[in-house]
């Protein structure tokens, strides 16, 4: 696939084709990330169109020295945020989460620790997770869906956010170890 | 080496560590039984979350941004091109009445012109009452103009140029021949 750099170049000089492209390469990742972080797919979907048109009308400030997709999420996390910001949610500053590291699980692994994975079949862990990544905040599941579920590394999830890479870490392995927790409240 | 931690795990499972690093870990995790059912049970919950169902986009979801990004405007060729047909269709229009009433071509254009000026006439009366009411409902009407216009606007996106042009065509026939009828009305009229 065309790469997005040359795609944004050729969409600044009116080539319809080429964003076009760019949203079909795109629109899946971004809806899978904005679904999960808003929970409702109508939602979800306005939105993705929404962050689409932002990003094309913004189109001639983006940087080419940076990924256009690190770029794109950058955009649409604005968004999200804004949205919450309007409707008086607490935006739980999924900017600003440094502050939020209270109820941190420990990394140290427990003498006794129960397996709590092994009991479901797969098929059924992967739905309790994802009723569990509604419990998450939405700092931390904003990050672990964007290394699990989009498949970002660490460095673009870095580049995103503008934290450093092992703050990122330490809030994925911590989003994990949260689901866990919920997990092993329900089993 | 001491036991684990639970970020090394997670490290170890998802590659981000060195190879000395990562040979370290598993010399450790082969003879400790604690860290090896915790490894398992990270393992687990990675594999999980990293195969969590997709949510798929409309087939239409790329055909709709596009529709709001770039809107679907009339060019000028089409202009001129629905202009040309419109104005075919009213000659033919005009010489199929010509044909049809057997009149010569001034007494047509002559009754075409009364016809017209007194539609005209007709048309100016009624305004003129209408528009004491229309003063009245000004503001109900704008809105309804307003979504009239923008009904039209989203007509323009969703029918094609062609099928623009030919029903604007029909509608200059279906014109012709209505006023075509009331001449032969206002004729049978006057004979009588």
């Amino acid at each position: 696939m065309e790469e997005d750099r040359e795609l944004v170049k050729r969409t600044l000089q009116g080539d319809k084709q080429a964003f076009e492209m760019i949203l079909n390469k795109h629109q899946q990742p971004l809806l899978n990330y904005i679904g999960r972080m808003v929970g409702n797919r109508e939602l979800a979907l306005d939105f993705t169109q929404e962050v689409f048109i932002k990003t094309y009308t913004s189109l001639s400030t983006y940087q080419p020295q940076f990924k256009f997709r690190t770029w794109l999420f950058k955009i649409a996390s604005n968004y999200i945020i804004d949205f919450w910001r309007k409707k008086k949610i607490d935006a739980f500053s999924i900017d600003q989460a440094g502050k939020r590291d209270d109820n941190r699980p420990s990394f140290e692994i427990p003498s006794e620790e129960p397996s709590i994975c092994a009991q479901f079949e797969l098929n059924e862990l992967r739905g309790k997770i994802e009723k569990a990544l509604d419990k998450l905040p939405p700092h931390l599941r904003e990050l672990f869906v964007w290394r699990h579920i989009n498949e970002f590394s660490y460095d673009e999830i870095a580049e995103i956010k503008e934290i450093p890479v092992g703050t990122v870490k330490n809030r994925v392995f911590q989003s994990k170890e949260l689901i866990r927790q919920f997990l092993e409240g329900q089993k | 080496m001491n036991c684990l931690r639970i970020d090394q795990i997670y490290l170890f499972l998802e590659g981000e560590l060195s190879p000395k690093e990562y040979r370290s870990i598993e010399d450790h995790i082969s003879s400790c039984e604690k860290c090896q059912k915790a490894v398992e049970e990270r393992k687990l919950l990675v594999e999980a979350s990293q195969s969590l169902p997709v949510w798929e986009t409309p087939q239409d979801f790329t055909q709709c941004v596009l529709a709001r990004i770039f809107p679907k405007r009339i060019s000028l060729r089409d202009w001129v091109v629905t202009a040309s047909i419109g104005l075919s269709s009213a000659v033919l229009a005009f010489f199929m009445v010509y044909l049809i009433s057997g009149q010569t071509l001034a007494d047509l254009f002559i009754n075409l012109n009364r016809t017209a000026l007194s539609l005209f006439q007709n048309v100016v009366v009624v305004l003129v009452k209408a528009a004491k009411l229309i003063s009245v409902g000004i503001q109900l009407i704008l809105k309804i103009v307003s979504l009239i216009l923008s009904g039209f606007a989203g007509l323009t996106t969703i029918l094609s140029s062609e099928l623009q042009i030919g029903l604007i065509a029909l509608s200059v026939i279906i014109t012709a021949l209505l006023l075509f009828g009331a001449k032969r009305k206002l004729l049978a009229g006057e004979k009588a």
